[in-house]
């Protein structure tokens, strides 16, 4: 019989990520969907970014969500979206409405036909201002995203709302910038779908239309290089030899047919722990200048010297500072939804199911 | 409005506030929130760090600070992310007529603080003939001299008063401006012992001897060179009886019976007789043994006698001489009597004890006090202790005479019993310590005025808390900071703890206004 001692399956583990990921082989270009070209990534690449005593304005966007409720039949979300101003360290005014805040609630009901049983969704949305339904999606949309899967529920529901209304939020921004501005989305400027898609478009056309660059930073990236090595790594690897304390390597125009940024990374403060994914909309960049793809990294790299994350965009963190939904906040909307369910008793089944739904939660208590 | 700091948090007794950037509060500092019909008056006990970013953020911040010392790097908004948390708890309501409530209610949630100012404390009495002024309402360390502290002295000095501090917190400065102020009032006679012979004002000093009226109000007494216009501190031997010691000097059953005998044989010559008397010449007609036992007893009581009072047998002339002249066999049958007589009428009698040991300038402080509580208790049997002033008995060092040890191993002195029941007969017990820890609870909680200056000692603050007229028990650190001269009045006459700035003696002096032409009363001692 095995001991227990003698049974590792982590020391398995670990020799077999060995086996898989070392002594890979260089191949320093970045591995792209849809066979579409990546650019070579060699030390002479890497273009220095300079750094500006007049930064341009910024626009940071991002948004959270936050499950407040739920059962079989229902989502309730929590959405805050939110925009922030600066010109490099110095937060600068305030759009007319830097955060919004609603909930949606998405229903999933019987619609039979004669020939199958099946479900349909219905979505509404409600702001605690109605005048904010400008930066919000439309209850069509999110519906009209919501795709059927094998479970009859797709994942995505909950962050729906959420995610279309971060290019609505953008596009609003835009149109109160003016040209020369840049608008800086958490993460990418990938899409998934038509609807978001179309979200996208609108945000573009609007910039483009106003002269303001659209860009993204994402603090991660999926990306690996043609050797199967993480793009970032790499890169960090081969700028070692560059002596640049920030910089700049363009890696491609286009990763997928879902993207529309030209991808770059950056490294933006010389002591930053980590290069970024950055991105820039392509159609913009493919017209810029070397001077003004420099103005844009340098204003970057001005809002990035927060000691708090060296090298990360502070704008971002403030966005994400407002626009994360904590746990406190839905335990809060959700104490107070529970309370008003209580008051009717026609809704007493909602709760019930509510309770069933987050058995799971009750059994972490016991089992935990 | 000039914002502090803005209410987030908390619950009654401790109501966190987020500091606005710049406005850099203090512990002590007095806030006000304004409120529909009234103003709350708030006051900070404790500051804390407060920030947006996680606590091992923090650490990795300062470690990239540190350690790589980057350029270029900085925190961006740092007033914002970075901040200042106030604990404070609320002193009182403010209605809008100045009546003055303990709140029972909080600020309003994200209600906007501000720092005190002198319009807020206009419910704070002005001056008058029997109040005194005891300092400047402080904010933190910020002194807001428009409000000032009157406390009516007759309701202070009739409840005791306790001064407690260690050294060099302004102590002796402060009982200078408190008997100061008494110089002007006629409802208060007070009797200080002055062991170090500080309160006067010699040589050209700024002292009690400044004042406009002290040649009216103040009465000095010193062994040595009295200077014009005060008196010799000679104490007759005569008037000394054996309960003035009791509580001061330890004796034993025997000793007792025997100075009682001689008391009770001699009267006001028992003393000299003790201190004459030949120790060959006892028990003659007795037994050797008991003899030898009256022999010994006699040689300790006098040895006691000579080192309480500080006396001499001058053998030659037969007669008991004291080494300061305070004692003495033939004169100062007077002055305990004209002592008595001068409190009586309202006057602050410094009695110059700097030559005395211990226990003689206890002895001293006894007779008097014994005998002006006699009057007072006589004056209330017949009706009359409403036309007397208030007596108070200001005496340094107190748990020599009012600590637990003291009270536990010897008899009620008179101090004690002053502190005990003075109160109803009009007679208080003015303390200054530096010990209140060893003061019996029941004591300290007695004296309903406590000028609290600072002290480092835990032990200390603790029994201040523990007895104070007002909830003090979130200001331990606040007492602990309290800097020179900077003080919290607790007391059931204040309608909070009052945090006070006590004014340099030499101001006070400085500033107090001449007597009006006509109106000084001329006193020739």
């Amino acid at each position: 019989m095995q001991s227990m001692a003698g049974h590792r399956p982590l020391d398995t583990l670990v020799r077999n990520l060995r086996a898989g990921l070392t002594n890979m082989v260089h191949n320093d270009v970045v591995m792209t969907r849809e066979g579409r070209p990546g650019l070579e990534l060699k030390p002479e690449a890497f273009r220095p970014i300079a750094r500006t005593n007049a930064p341009a304005r910024m626009a940071f966007v991002d948004g959270g969500n936050g499950t407040v409720a739920e059962s079989p039949n229902f989502v309730i979300s929590l959405n805050r979206l939110y925009c922030g101003l600066f010109r490099g360290r110095d937060r600068t005014g305030a759009p007319p409405d830097p955060r919004i805040e609603f909930f949606s609630l998405v229903v999933r009901r019987a619609a039979h036909t004669e020939t199958e049983y099946k479900t349909e969704y219905d979505v509404s949305l409600f702001p605690h201002d109605d005048s904010h339904r400008r930066y919000m999606p439309t209850e069509y949309d999110v519906k009209a995203s919501i795709r059927d899967t094998p479970t009859g529920s797709d994942p995505r529901i909950p962050s729906l709302s959420r995610s279309l209304g971060e290019w609505r939020m953008a596009r609003a921004t835009v149109q109160t910038l003016e040209r020369g501005d840049i608008l800086v989305m958490d993460g990418s400027l990938t899409t998934l779908d038509r609807i978001e898609s179309s979200y996208a478009q609108d945000l573009y056309r609007s910039a483009q239309d106003r002269g303001v660059v659209v860009c993204a930073l994402a603090k991660t990236s999926r990306l690996l290089t043609r050797g199967g090595e993480p793009l970032l790594d790499r890169v960090h690897e081969i700028s070692a030899g560059t002596g640049h304390g920030m910089w700049c390597i363009e890696v491609a125009e286009q990763v997928s047919s879902h993207d529309r940024g030209f991808v770059m990374a950056v490294k933006l403060h010389p002591n930053a722990a980590f290069p970024f994914r950055f991105e820039i909309l392509r159609e913009q960049f493919l017209e810029m200048d070397n001077a003004e793809k420099d103005r844009i990294l340098s204003s970057m790299a001005a809002n990035s010297c927060d000691v708090s994350f060296l090298g990360y965009p502070y704008g971002l963190v403030d966005a994400d500072r407002y626009a994360q939904v904590r746990n406190s906040d839905v335990a809060m909307y959700g104490a107070l939804l529970e309370s008003r369910l209580r008051m009717d008793g026609d809704l007493a089944g909602i709760l019930r199911s509510m309770r069933a739904y987050g058995a799971h939660e009750r059994l972490n208590g016991v089992s935990s | 409005m000039n914002v502090a700091g803005q209410v987030v948090g908390g619950g009654i007794g401790d109501i966190l506030v987020r500091q606005q950037s710049g406005s850099r509060l203090e512990v002590g500092d007095l806030l006000v929130s304004e409120e529909e019909n009234s103003i709350l008056i708030l006051e900070v006990f404790g500051l804390q760090y407060g920030s947006q970013i996680d606590g091992r953020v923090q650490e990795m911040m300062s470690g990239v600070i540190l350690e790589e010392e980057p350029p270029d790097a900085e925190f961006y908004e740092p007033n914002f992310v970075n901040y200042v948390m106030a604990r404070v708890k609320a002193l009182a309501r403010v209605n809008r007529d100045l009546s003055v409530n303990l709140p029972k209610s909080l600020p309003a949630f994200f209600g906007k603080l501000r720092i005190i100012s002198s319009e807020d404390l206009k419910f704070l009495q002005g001056g008058g003939r029997d109040r005194i002024f005891i300092g400047y309402i402080r904010s933190g360390s910020k002194v807001i001299r428009d409000a000032k502290v009157w406390l009516d002295a007759r309701d202070i000095f009739t409840h005791h008063l306790l001064i407690p501090a260690t050294t060099g917190r302004g102590k002796s400065n402060l009982v200078k401006c408190i008997l100061y102020h008494l110089l002007d009032s006629s409802g208060v006679g007070a009797l200080v012992l002055d062991a170090h012979n500080e309160y006067y004002g010699l040589n050209g000093e700024i002292g009690l001897s400044s004042h406009p009226d002290a040649r009216n109000s103040l009465v000095y007494y010193t062994p040595t060179d009295p200077p014009p216009g005060s008196r010799h501190l000679t104490i007759s031997l005569d008037t000394i009886r054996p309960d003035h010691f009791e509580g001061i000097v330890e004796f034993s059953d025997a000793q007792v019976r025997t100075m009682r005998k001689y008391y009770s044989d001699y009267r006001g010559e028992w003393i000299s007789q003790i201190m004459l008397t030949d120790l060959s010449m006892l028990g003659e007609a007795e037994s050797r043994r008991d003899a030898e036992t009256r022999s010994i007893t006699m040689a300790v009581l006098q040895q006691k006698i000579r080192q309480a009072l500080d006396l001499e047998v001058d053998r030659e002339n037969n007669v008991v001489v004291s080494r300061h002249n305070v004692f003495d066999s033939v004169r100062g049958g007077r002055t305990a009597d004209d002592v008595v007589q001068n409190i009586e009428e309202g006057r602050v009698v410094v009695l110059d004890t700097s030559k005395l040991n211990d226990e003689a300038e206890l002895v001293v402080g006894s007779i008097i006090a014994t005998r002006i509580l006699d009057h007072y208790r006589e004056a209330k049997t017949r009706g009359i202790l409403r036309e007397k002033p208030v007596a108070t008995i200001v005496i340094e060092e107190a748990p020599r005479v009012i600590g637990e040890e003291v009270l536990q191993s010897r008899t009620n002195n008179i101090y004690s019993t002053i502190a005990r029941e003075g109160r109803k007969f009009k007679v208080g017990l003015t303390a200054v310590t530096q010990l209140s820890s060893v003061i019996p609870k029941a004591i300290l909680a007695n004296m309903n005025t406590k000028i609290i200056l600072g002290n480092e000692m835990k032990m200390e603050r603790m029994a201040l808390i523990e007895s104070a007229s007002q909830d003090l028990s979130e200001d331990d650190r606040t007492i602990a900071s309290l800097d020179r001269g900077e003080a919290i009045i607790t007391s059931i006459f204040v309608p909070f703890a009052l945090p006070i700035q006590i004014p340099h003696f030499e101001e006070i002096a400085r500033q107090h206004p001449p007597p009006a032409p006509g109106t000084a009363r001329v006193k020739v001692f």
